[in-house]
């Protein structure tokens, strides 16, 4: 009897391991191809050229724009299409009726998408997606340190390293000369909106997970992910957008949306941004418990060489060395700040 | 009061009862949401109770061959614990 169910246990944990690598695999390939529409839609109308080129301050309107029908796309597809075909409208329903668990998705929401997101999106659009899926990845490491304050998580020394090792590469991947020489030529005026961008990604992102998490915790995340989007996308049209609005005018406000709505590469893109990115966060939750979160998230580190892969097959984009060599230590300084090898099922909080 | 989602409900259910097998507690939930009997439904469940151990809000104690026929006997029960971060959740995201 005994050797059965040890014999039992065994062919569940190896299932679980093997799911959790695939889903957590599937996470990181969808993420890196995400980039990829990311970079796409700086590249024609109506967003990226007819309402993103003006003044060194012209890519704003575009990020803000970008971002706005990123989140509302998200939330109405997850919504429709994820909730629905997994039958769990029902349960939809139950958390954004639940007050506390509304409370802080839309809180860790406001960290995700307007600065977090947004951010990711001055980036690409300032300087360029490699660098904006790069300096993403230093997200792991303000998530952690914010983690170890907000919610007890451990911070091992494995950790600590792993933090230093993901700044070093960071460093790299920012390349502070030429930052440096961004910000002060006034040839390239405006640049400085991207590397603003990179650490409102960061900070945004790090922040996002750990108060996301509190309701993440107790609710499935096929649901709450789908209503942290509605919820965002509800704050971009009734707040966000009006407010864009009173600063561009209601010209090019209305021009940018229909001119937007209307144009079949825009909401093919859109929708295949949603299909990637969107897709991408419900398969990470579902690695979670199958393979322990360090794991996962060492795994889906893997996003960022993929998507500079993909960005040099389908974009042919101009990747610079010290990126490439500072992703690949911050995607090792990731592996060690997370991967554990005595457990398959590690927690990750301390007592 | 707002009727908690499953996963939630599931938890909750270990507030009075601290220790539980697993197949104990999917069988409540299933049979307030009138779904008995219905394996998606009863493997995500399942499911959740791995996640709610992953983030550990609950910690599995014992494991024995499921004898209940829920899941089938070439499957495994556990049986778990609520523990303090677990008991600090309900007190606070779901009371």
């Amino acid at each position: 009897m005994m050797s059965d169910i040890n014999q039992v246990l065994a062919t569940e944990k190896k299932n679980k391991v093997r799911w959790g690598f695939i889903w957590a695999l599937v996470c990181a390939l969808f993420w890196g191809l995400g980039y990829v529409p990311l970079n796409l839609f700086w590249g024609f109308d109506p967003i990226g050229s007819q309402y993103g080129i003006e003044g060194s301050t012209g890519y704003i309107f575009a990020s803000i724009m970008l971002t706005a029908f990123q989140i509302i796309f998200f939330g109405v597809f997850l919504t429709l299409i994820w909730s629905g075909v997994s039958g769990k409208l029902n349960e939809f329903k139950r958390v954004i009726l639940n007050k506390k668990a509304v409370k802080w998705l839309l809180i860790g929401a406001l960290f995700g998408g307007p600065c977090a997101i947004m951010g990711n999106m001055l980036a690409t659009g300032y300087i360029g997606a490699g660098f904006a899926a790069g300096t993403a990845l230093l997200c792991t490491a303000v998530g952690a340190l914010v983690g170890r304050v907000m919610n007890r998580e451990k911070l091992s020394i494995k950790a600590i390293v792993g933090i230093v090792v993901i700044l070093v590469g960071g460093i790299l991947i920012v390349d502070p000369s030429q930052m440096i020489a961004d910000i002060t030529n006034p040839s390239t005026d405006g640049m400085i909106w991207g590397y603003i961008g990179a650490l409102m990604s960061m900070i945004g992102w790090g922040f996002e997970g750990n108060i996301a998490v509190r309701t993440l915790d107790v609710t499935d995340a096929d649901v709450s992910l789908p209503v942290r989007f509605a919820l965002e996308g509800l704050v971009w049209i009734l707040i966000l957008l009006p407010i864009t609005t009173c600063f561009v005018g209601v010209d090019t406000m209305g021009g940018a949306i229909t001119d937007s709505l209307t144009s079949i590469p825009f909401v093919y893109w859109m929708f295949i941004l949603v299909l990637s990115l969107g897709f991408c966060y419900a398969a990470q939750y579902k690695a979670f418990p199958l393979i322990g979160v360090g794991r996962t998230l060492s795994l889906n580190s893997l996003y960022v060489p993929i998507s500079l892969v993909a960005l040099f097959i389908f974009m042919g984009a101009d990747l610079g060395l010290l990126m490439v060599i500072g992703t690949i230590i911050a995607v090792a300084g990731v592996f060690v700040m997370y991967w554990e090898s005595d457990s398959l099922a590690d927690s990750t909080r301390g007592d | 009061m707002v009727e908690l989602s499953i996963k939630s409900q599931m938890l909750y259910y270990f507030k009075d009862q601290p220790e539980m097998w697993e197949n104990d507690c999917i069988s409540k939930v299933l049979e307030r949401d009138g779904k008995v009997g219905n394996n998606y439904w009863t493997w995500t469940c399942r499911f959740y109770l791995m996640e709610l151990s992953t983030n550990g809000l609950l910690s599995p104690m014992e494991q024995k061959l499921d004898d209940s026929g829920m899941f089938g006997e070439s499957h495994s029960l556990t049986r778990y614990s609520l523990t303090d971060y677990g008991r600090y959740k309900i007190e606070t995201m779901l009371e």
